[in-house]
């Protein structure tokens, strides 16, 4: 059976919806952890806790993790939400978030020297869910252009 | 859906991209300087005090003492810990003139985690770092004499920067050594280590935590304590 655009639009959505709370756990760790003054459970070594305790762990006294907890609340309302509106809403967060873990990429590689393994499956899945943003976009802008969502068809 | 509006957005996320990346910028630069700060006057006022209070006295890591000294005097402190404080006002140089200097004992720091918030990580894995320059203990007691208060968030970036700076650390050399994964590893092998020897004596995790240990046994004490508490403790692990 081929999908039709609004069964695609519904897909992506709880594609995005799934990354959202997957992005909402990694980050809610890290922010737990920090105000617990505890060291992250770090697989692949203490690159976690370097990068968490470092000076660029924050944005103006605000915990990056706390930045990227509430991009991810945002991103999931976003993907609940089925209104064009809501999807250049995401497609605002998580371009500002690619661009936010990629400069934080370099700082863990250039300045702190250590890699954080929650920081990397952050940034992979924000890239993810950029991705699904411009599939929904898209999907938005060719029901807009050919009309209402035409039925399923086998 | 109007692409002007699709690339509206893109250009906004891009700007705020670089607002915040500036903000951020500008803020871990001013905290690698500061150097007009309160604190900053503080050490440099400081200093003369505790250059003179381990003047000729050899340090080694975290060690401070001769390496031949029957006894030993580990501490574990909390940056942020007012008795720790304490103990640095009114016990520790009384302690290194008559048993560090005089070749009786060593004293160790050994920097802890136990006030709330990360200050104390921070400032400890700060510590930890200045030990390979062989200034830790300089850059211990600028700090623990010049303390804020415990719930005040007063030990920065810009504090201890400074503090680094006044004693003279290479800070590109020592910023590095402090966000490396060795020095975390230490912390952490300190942090167990602290629980194992309160847990043998029977204590919990409190700061400042002493151990003097010599030929003659170990002995551990806690808290707000005297030169009188550290003489009975060498004492008896010295075996009279």
């Amino acid at each position: 059976m081929r999908l039709d655009r609004s069964a695609s639009d519904f897909w992506v959505c709880v594609a995005a919806a799934v990354l959202a709370l997957i992005g909402i756990g990694v980050t809610a760790y890290l922010l737990y952890e920090r105000y617990h003054g505890n060291a992250p459970m770090c697989v692949l070594g203490g690159g976690c806790t370097a990068v968490q305790r470092s000076k660029y762990s924050t944005v103006a006294g605000v915990p990056v993790a706390l930045l990227g907890l509430l991009a991810y609340v945002a991103l999931l309302v976003c993907a609940l939400v089925r209104w064009q509106v809501a999807a250049l809403a995401a497609l605002f967060i998580t371009l500002l978030g690619v661009l936010l873990s990629a400069w934080l990429t370099y700082l863990e590689l250039d300045q702190i020297h250590a890699i954080c393994e929650y920081c990397v499956a952050s940034a992979i899945i924000v890239t993810l869910s950029l991705l699904l943003t411009i599939v929904r976009l898209t999907i938005l802008s060719r029901d807009a252009a050919t009309g209402p969502p035409l039925t399923p068809s086998s | 859906m109007s692409k002007k509006m699709i690339v509206a957005v893109i250009v906004a996320a891009i700007v705020v991209a670089g607002v915040v990346i500036g903000i951020q910028r500008a803020n871990t630069s001013s905290s690698s300087s500061g150097s007009s700060s309160t604190y900053a006057k503080a050490f440099l006022a400081d200093k003369p005090v505790v250059d003179r209070l381990i003047a000729g006295i050899p340090q080694n890591g975290f060690v401070l003492g001769k390496p031949k000294a029957p006894v030993s005097i580990v501490e574990y402190m909390d940056y942020k810990c007012p008795i720790c404080g304490l103990a640095s006002h009114n016990v520790t140089p009384a302690v290194i003139t008559d048993y560090v200097k005089t070749g009786r004992a060593t004293m160790e720091l050994r920097p802890v985690h136990v006030i709330s918030g990360n200050q104390s990580v921070t400032a400890a894995l700060d510590g930890l770092a200045a030990a390979p320059q062989g200034r830790m203990w300089e850059f211990t007691e600028l700090i623990m004499r010049n303390q804020g208060s415990e719930t005040a968030p007063w030990l920065t970036d810009a504090v201890l920067t400074d503090a680094a700076t006044t004693v003279g650390l290479n800070t590109t050399t020592w910023n590095a050594t402090a966000n490396g994964q060795g020095v975390v590893a230490q912390f952490f092998t300190i942090q167990n280590q602290w629980s194992q020897d309160t847990q043998a004596a029977g204590k919990g995790l409190a700061t400042p935590t002493f151990v003097v240990h010599g030929p003659k046994g170990t002995v551990l004490f806690q808290g707000d304590v005297t030169l009188a508490t550290f003489t009975q403790a060498i004492t008896t692990v010295s075996g009279g």
